[in-house]
């Protein structure tokens, strides 16, 4: 899939080069109807998650603490970034709420008017992804289980859930899943709170 | 703003109540991902159309580096800060 994504992505680049301008100017609009579209049926998916809201309530709202931290640690880290490389605070924090969803924080801050900040929210959580998969097994074995479910954000759902649970036990793993799933309702409130 | 948090609460109700059966959940996986794809697609046309943003891109990357490392050093330090708090039994290594 996330090889799908990037040649949608190229093919788009390329596009964007070599389109006339107005074909180009009618894919910008069109595409505001596309995303609230894509946020409709993402929300249906949302709403299905029911054995996980079930889950929370038996295993209890402490285990909320971990979503709930990896957002607010996230949102810290991307306002020290915005400071560091002179960027608006809102900016870097709309940036870093992605929480690893690349292709919805990048197309949110695209269609906030925004194709700067959509390319490196993109590339950002792309790169969370990335270092997520190499960073897992160092912070399982040096500091705690929990940790390990820390950098991944809303991708503990499905593709570091993988690296998470071989590193960590079973236990951690639906820890990881359910953080996951409560990343993954964050984001799409997060980021436009930003915009 | 407010359009986004309206379709995603309207599709939230009716994932929430079950209103889709099995085929209509089947259709709408398959539209999001073609929602998708053409929306990251537009997203390259408008990365595309900025000469800015194709001249800068080594740039933007390094920035974008910055914002993975420091999104995920905060999060370690949120959770782990958390975990010694409130979950300190469960969880050991």
């Amino acid at each position: 899939m996330s090889l799908i994504l990037l040649a949608a992505l190229a093919l788009g680049v390329a596009g964007g080069v070599l389109l006339p301008e107005d074909a180009s100017a009618f894919l910008d609009s069109a595409s505001s109807v596309m995303l609230l579209a894509l946020l409709f049926s993402v929300g249906i998916d949302m709403g299905r998650n029911k054995e996980v809201f079930a889950r929370i309530k038996e295993l209890g709202l402490k285990i909320l603490l971990i979503p709930v931290g990896v957002a607010a640690g996230s949102l810290f880290g991307g306002a020290v970034t915005a400071l560091l490389i002179h960027l608006p605070l809102r900016e870097g924090m709309a940036i870093s709420s992605g929480l690893g969803w690349y292709s919805l924080s990048g197309i949110l801050l695209t269609e906030a008017g925004n194709p700067t900040g959509g390319a490196v929210s993109f590339l950002a959580n792309v790169f969370r992804e990335a270092i997520t998969f190499v960073i897992v097994p160092f912070l399982a074995g040096h500091l705690n289980f929990y940790c390990a479910i820390a950098p991944a954000g809303a991708t503990a759902m499905d593709t570091t859930l993988g690296v998470i649970s071989k590193n960590t036990n079973s236990e951690t793993a639906v820890l990881a899943f359910v953080s996951g799933v409560v990343c993954t309702l964050l984001v799409p409130v997060l980021v436009p709170l930003f915009l | 703003m407010g359009k986004i948090f309206l379709v995603l609460g309207l599709g939230f109700l009716i994932g929430y109540k079950g209103l889709l059966q099995e085929k209509g959940l089947r259709l709408n996986g398959r539209l999001q991902t073609a929602f998708l794809l053409l929306l990251i697609f537009c997203m390259g046309v408008s990365i595309g159309r900025n000469g800015e943003i194709l001249r800068n891109l080594p740039l933007l990357g390094g920035k974008a580096l910055l914002f993975a490392v420091f999104a995920i050093l905060g999060s370690t330090l949120a959770v782990y800060c958390l975990s010694r708090l409130f979950l300190q039994k469960e969880g050991k290594k």
